[in-house]
């Protein structure tokens, strides 16, 4: 199956009276937006903002960005939510590179996470430099958490969809083309590279912590093999709320780096030949049976190496080694990329869990460590959040607007796919 | 006959009574995780992992915790726990801050709810409390859960 994805460069975005596209500007009917995108009758406010790189604006709580991002032939993006189930992964799709819809709304009290558009945060996440339109939803009181959470995620879904529409008569700026190959056509060609896999762990534990495979809650998944050319096109959506810093939003997904990094490199260094999809549950039941099943599918499959990234920490961190351990007793290498909570000074233990077999391990930074935001000149969302979110503390919020927070609470800022600038270095 | 413990703090479970499951309540999140690595020494085995998913072994004030009785130590479950107590060892102290926190800034339904959300995972299927309560979040009344 080869998929094409067709790139709109985007410089600036704006609010107009219709949509259009010209010379770089994305121009956004607001009313017509707010109108279509407006699909849940407990919804009692909706706003949208553009920012750009740069301005001194601070949004907080995010809940999840997406990249707007459209079939050619309107049909497949997002299966299970907004594209039919069976189109996902093949032929066109376009996209405008450079933008994102974020969704904000606070769930829960104690909710993260944070995007400086300007300053010292804007570092440390990915979408301090993409140009951003917010949405910033109430929903009606006493509406129950989970019911709250899928509004929103569907919002920002609709708003994507709506936005990359605009993209379907403008010709596109570059076209990238993934072809990914099967086992078969990998022996076929006859090459001694090894064959290596990856191992794409879920978070699934409930609300704020919830993914979602084309459409299903993928708690009740069993592991099973993906195109990546599906997760390209949305099959993978983000129902996380925490944390911050490590999970990983629907624009992550969509953009995993794992999946390029191994696509550049197939057949050159290795065969780069499956990806399997399993999940992190509460019970250690369930966390047995996950891992023991990759492990067998992987060994069934005759992979020689696999990269494994967790999401999220804590109990996951036990999904993590298990995999890794299950995995090296098959023989099959394996390397893990991780954040670390090591403690502010990151001198603690990193993991919750470890194995003497987890002998190869990438960091993607320590959530723990402690960072000060300067006040913005405008906040979307609600900065009074910043002592509850998950890396903020007692105090946190200063009277000049400053925050003191852990990275934990920066969106994206240790994204154990690797979509971050945090890493460890030996001199 | 194996038994399901849940060990918790969590105010939402304390008014729970049933025959399909014991609740050992305990004062405080420190307790919860003794308490366990206690019952686990006493030949229980975990159900469910000690610590949260995405939150901080300290962030939130309550938490349960699910084991099954039995007769041998599982070393399995011991090192989880002991691994979790650790991780309280080192975060642990600002609890009691947290905790004044979440009570002042009214968090304290929040995080037992999320709390809840966790345990339910290991409630039996056919628990009136699982289907009707805690998958819609609903607050829990005493006797609730009740057969």
């Amino acid at each position: 199956m080869k998929l094409d994805l067709e790139r709109i460069e985007v410089d600036r975005v704006v609010f107009g009276q219709e949509n259009s596209f010209a010379d770089g500007v994305l121009t956004i009917d607001k009313e017509d937006l707010l109108e279509n995108i407006r699909h849940d009758h407990r919804i009692t406010s909706l706003e949208a903002e553009i920012v750009h790189p740069g301005e001194k604006v601070r949004i907080m709580p995010v809940k999840d960005v997406v990249e707007p991002r459209i079939k050619v032939d309107k049909n497949g993006m997002f299966p299970g939510f907004i594209g039919k189930e069976s189109q996902a992964g093949a032929g066109k799709t376009r996209v405008f590179s450079g933008t994102a819809v974020v969704t904000t709304g606070n769930v829960v009290g104690f909710q993260e996470g944070i995007i400086d558009m300007s300053g010292p945060g804007a570092d440390y996440t990915p979408f301090s430099q993409t140009i951003n339109v917010v949405l910033t939803c109430e929903v009606e009181e006493g509406t129950e958490e989970h019911i709250h959470e899928e509004i929103l995620r569907i919002l920002g879904l609709k708003a994507a969809d709506y936005i990359a529409e605009i993209g379907l008569d403008v010709e596109p700026d570059k076209t990238e083309s993934f072809d990914f190959k099967s086992i078969a056509q990998a022996r076929n060609e006859n090459n001694d590279l090894p064959l290596v896999g990856y191992i794409y762990m879920l978070q699934s534990q409930g609300l704020l912590h919830d993914t979602y495979v084309y459409g299903v809650d993928a708690k009740e998944i069993l592991p099973t093999l993906i195109s990546p050319a599906k997760v390209m096109d949305g099959a993978i959506v983000s129902g996380n709320c925490v944390s911050a810093c490590d999970k990983n939003s629907t624009y992550l997904h969509q953009n995993n780096p794992v999946i390029e990094e191994l696509y550049q490199r197939d057949g050159q260094d290795y065969n780069f030949v499956a990806t399997i999809i399993t999940n992190e549950n509460v019970t250690l039941g369930d966390k047995e049976r996950s891992s023991t099943m990759v492990a067998e599918m992987a060994e069934s499959l005759g992979l020689d190496a696999v990269i494994i990234n967790e999401e999220g920490f804590g109990n996951p961190d036990t999904d993590l080694i298990l995999n890794c351990k299950k995995l090296e007793q098959k023989g099959i290498k394996t390397v893990l990329i991780t954040d670390e909570y090591a403690g502010r000074d990151g001198s603690s233990q990193s993991l919750a869990d470890a194995a003497v077999e987890a002998d190869a391990v990438v960091t993607s930074g320590n959530a723990n460590e402690v960072i000060e935001l300067p006040a913005m000149e405008r906040v979307i969302g609600h900065d009074r959040y910043a002592d509850n979110i998950a890396g903020g503390f007692e105090g946190s919020l200063q009277e000049d607007g400053s925050i003191r927070v852990e990275l934990q609470a920066i969106t994206g800022s240790t994204d154990q796919m690797g979509y971050t600038k945090l890493s460890a270095k030996g001199y | 006959m194996e038994e399901l413990i849940i060990v918790t703090n969590n105010p939402r479970l304390q008014a729970v009574e049933n025959r399909d499951f014991r609740i050992e309540r305990m004062a405080s999140l420190q307790q919860v995780l003794q308490r366990s690595r206690d019952l686990v020494h006493q030949g229980a085995k975990l159900v469910s992992h000690p610590l949260a998913g995405s939150l901080k072994p300290w962030q939130n004030p309550y938490r349960s915790i699910g084991l099954k009785s039995g007769e041998e130590l599982d070393f399995s479950s011991l090192k989880i726990m002991e691994n979790a107590l650790e991780k309280y060892r080192i975060f642990g102290r600002k609890q009691d801050v947290l905790k004044r926190q979440a009570d002042q800034m009214k968090l304290a339904e929040d995080f037992s709810r999320i709390d809840l959300e966790l345990i339910t995972n290991v409630l039996p299927e056919k628990h009136s409390f699982k289907k009707n309560n805690a998958v819609r979040g609903e607050k829990i009344e005493a006797g609730s859960g009740k057969n």
